[in-house]
């Protein structure tokens, strides 16, 4: 080479990828040679910048959100079989008549489509497990899509909140017979959030299915 | 920078932790938050944003902790650093920090043709002034370790755009801190 190595083509020599005709030149003249010893120092230096802790303490708003979200996990994979026990009791117990074939039809569906939505979690748990570089727009995708399951999330356990309120209120009156026609509107209402549920399921699944997608395009981009 | 206290997180912290051990989990962050954090700042504009990079990375790490495969503390290291790695990008990424990006990039300029002399820069002055991508890049490749596979990878980018961000962060360092041959 007739001239000196740009930056670039030393920081090649630097990490062992430089041409033959840049390492070649680095060896037989002192001014790159000269730069490329500044480099190493700078990045020593670099290194050697100490640490730095941060002014505030954020512990404690990590761990609520560890119990947040632990919190609506529950509620999702709880809600509905505490709910479902409560309105078996009260069904049981002859409280009430259910509409015909409607809770047949809906409990089910709702079984089925939390199930799809489990094997989807599994789903994003292997492949999210392997040890991948998170690539920036596929990282924007899967933080966006991930709160919006959170979101929906939130709303199912609020969902399932009001389920259960409607029917533990039902439970607590010591009118019943008097209440016959709230019951029915309790009823029409639960129904109502059951079709709302059943929307958000399918919205999660939806949105579990495009992660996981996300996830696998990702790694099969990055293996090939 | 100084090596961080890993005594703490020893394989019984990681299993308890994999758990959801509350308690572990914080010592799995006292351990680490002076490594997050110091990643984050030095990526990152300000200490605000990499505050909010240390919370995203340990909120991300609690929730994820169970599917961790890795053995041992060092193995962990390497997965935190790479989870606080990607907040990070991804906070610099936004619309917002990529406009603030190129006017600091001329403002810096500006600031050495105003005879803001360079040899009065040290060194970590003169890596706040480069711009958001260079100083990630030059930071991940020359202090973290990073390849620029990994770092493009990471950002979205080419290798060829990491690599260009290197020579060019360097360049500017160069020219900041008054190494001109």
């Amino acid at each position: 080479m007739l001239r000196h190595c740009s930056i670039q083509e030393l920081l090649e020599v630097r990490n062992g990828e430089g041409s033959l005709g840049a390492r070649t030149h680095v060896d037989e003249c002192a001014h790159c040679r000269d730069e490329l010893d500044r480099i190493h120092q700078r990045v020593a230096a670099l290194k050697a910048l100490p640490s730095l802790n941060a002014p505030r303490d954020r512990w404690s708003i990590v761990r609520q959100s560890v119990v947040d979200q632990r919190r609506r996990i529950w509620w999702v994979r709880t809600g509905w079989v505490a709910a479902a026990a409560i309105a078996l009791a009260l069904g049981a117990n002859g409280f009430f008549s259910w509409p015909a074939a409607a809770p047949e039809q809906s409990e089910p569906e709702i079984q089925h489509l939390v199930t799809q939505a489990a094997q989807l979690d599994s789903q994003l748990v292997a492949v999210v497990s392997r040890p991948r570089v998170v690539n920036g727009l596929a990282a924007l995708a899967i933080v966006d899509l991930e709160d919006q399951i959170n979101v929906v999330d939130s709303r199912i356990g609020l969902i399932d909140s009001r389920v259960l309120e409607l029917l533990v209120a039902r439970e607590n009156s010591t009118a019943r017979r008097q209440l016959d026609t709230r019951v029915l509107r309790m009823i029409a209402e639960r129904e109502a959030v059951e079709q709302q549920l059943r929307q958000l399921l399918q919205e999660r699944i939806i949105l579990m299915d495009a992660l996981v997608n996300t996830h696998n395009k990702r790694v099969v981009y990055i293996e090939h | 920078m100084s090596p961080i206290s890993l005594a703490a997180v020893d394989d019984l912290a990681i299993q308890r932790a994999k758990a959801g051990d509350l308690d572990a989990l914080e010592r799995v962050y006292r351990a680490y938050e002076g490594l997050v954090y110091t990643l984050a700042r030095r990526i990152c504009r300000t200490a605000e944003d990499a505050e909010d990079v240390l919370q995203e990375t340990f909120i991300e790490v609690c929730r994820s902790m169970k599917q961790f495969r890795g053995q041992g503390p060092g193995s962990l290291t390497a997965w935190i650093k790479r989870v606080a790695a990607s907040k990070a990008l991804m906070r610099v990424r936004y619309e917002r920090y990529r406009v603030a990006d190129e006017l600091h990039e001329d403002m810096g300029a500006a600031g050495v043709r105003d005879g803001d002399t360079a040899l009065q820069l040290d060194l970590e002055r003169a890596l706040a002034r480069l711009s958001d991508t260079a100083r990630a890049v030059v930071w991940l490749h020359d202090v973290e370790g990073y390849k620029h596979e990994e770092i493009a990878e990471m950002m979205g980018k080419t290798v060829s755009f990491s690599k260009s961000q290197l020579s060019r962060a360097h360049a500017r360092l160069r020219t900041m801190l008054g190494e001109e041959a």
